[in-house]
């Protein structure tokens, strides 16, 4: 950690997030799910080192998270105000950063925020070399495909089912009809799944909604983690109920 | 394990096939899955070539407990193509890879009314694409055009 005394006399906390969680007085400071990019399964936080240091905790992602996929470029704004302001007004620098609609595209904006604060010399940090579980890999990254595909206005819904290490994707379309321009987005957005969780195997699936009473294509206890009908980002349940 | 030959030759013959499905496009469900499998064997014959991968099924990660393959082939073929070569090419080999899933499923075998099938899912321009745009692709990235 760097000397307190290297630290501009502008910035009056170290912020270090070495530690993989903590309370503070907002609740737990998790950006999981606010930049899946940038995080890659990796548990992350900030923590303030002129606080009482506490037992590092893992994020439960389902449970505390900032939800910037969904909100517009004038919220998201707002939502990081909200985030580094309640750490360190001083610091808050971030409205020149060009915000972007595709999820992917948040990786160089959160390489700008963490530039901009560690220019100042008051904020640190580093990945903690504490690998989650396989469980929680599995959950962060299916976190990750329905934030993904969730966005895409012809996706109705996500099943997800899996045998042994495997995980099956199903995707299920609105559109009957075959469409190249929509499968291109799809692939990207599976390409770029695959590379970020390179150690869990997904099988995707993209099939026209029609299918989804057929047992023969969707296994009966896959579980409906989205369906857009509903808006619903599910945790899970039986595709057999929908049968 | 098939040479590199035998691959070209499958993968070859397969594009003979092919090009009579093309002429009538009357049976996009089999041109979608020959052009598929015709990818599957020039990929093969790039990987034969290829001292770091050798062949899909001989080099799928088994699991040290049990002894089993970690994936199938082919996901295992999908892994090795998105980490050995460029991003356009395992797209144009998901895009057959799905295709002909598809294809499979489109007729059903009973009970829920019919709502497509392989002739009306896709139009011409769409199956000929598979050949002309997916096929090629992958051909002339590996080396066979």
């Amino acid at each position: 950690m760097t000397p307190a005394k290297d630290i501009p006399v502008a910035a009056r906390y170290i912020f270090n997030t070495s530690h993989i969680g903590r309370h503070t007085k907002h609740g737990y400071a998790s950006f999981v799910n606010v930049l899946p990019a940038y995080f890659a399964g990796k548990y992350w936080c900030f923590y303030r080192s002129g606080d009482e240091v506490r037992e590092p905790c893992r994020i439960d992602p389902h449970k505390e998270s900032i939800s910037l996929f969904t909100a517009t470029p004038e919220t998201i704004t707002k939502t990081w105000a909200d985030v580094f302001l309640s750490l360190q007004p001083q610091w808050y620098e971030v409205e020149s950063v060009e915000t972007r609609e595709s999820s992917t595209e948040y990786l160089p904006l959160m390489e700008d925020i963490l530039d901009i604060v560690c220019e100042r010399g008051s904020f640190r940090h580093s990945l903690v070399d504490l690998e989650p579980s396989r469980e929680e890999i599995i959950t962060l990254a299916m976190a990750r495909v329905r934030e993904v595909y969730s966005k895409v206005d012809e996706v109705s819904a996500i099943y997800v089912s899996r045998y042994l290490d495997d995980i099956t994707i199903t995707v299920l379309l609105q559109d009957t009809k075959y469409s190249r321009i929509l499968m291109d987005k799809l692939f990207e957005f599976e390409y770029a799944l695959h590379k970020q969780n390179p150690s869990i195997v997904m099988e995707f699936l993209y099939l026209p909604r029609l299918y989804e009473r057929r047992t023969d294509v969707i296994h009966p206890n896959a579980k409906l983690i989205y369906e857009k009908d509903t808006s619903a980002i599910l945790s899970g349940s039986s595709a057999s109920g929908t049968t | 394990m098939p040479s590199y030959q035998a691959h070209l030759h499958q993968a070859q013959h397969n594009e003979g096939l092919l090009s009579e499905l093309m002429a009538s496009l009357s049976y996009k469900d089999w041109l979608v899955t020959v052009a598929f499998y015709s990818a599957i064997h020039y990929v093969e014959a790039a990987f034969f070539n290829n001292p770091a991968i050798g062949h899909t099924d001989t080099s799928i990660p088994t699991d040290p407990n049990t002894g089993r393959w970690r994936d199938s082939p082919h996901i295992w073929r999908m892994e090795l193509l998105e980490n050995n070569y460029p991003r356009y090419v395992w797209k144009s080999f998901r895009s057959l890879y799905n295709a002909s899933w598809i294809a499979r499923y489109l007729l059903r075998p009973g009970g829920v009314a019919v709502a497509t099938d392989a002739q009306t899912h896709w139009t011409d321009n769409e199956a000929r694409d598979f050949v002309d745009v997916d096929l090629i692709n992958i051909k002339s990235a590996l080396g066979f055009s």
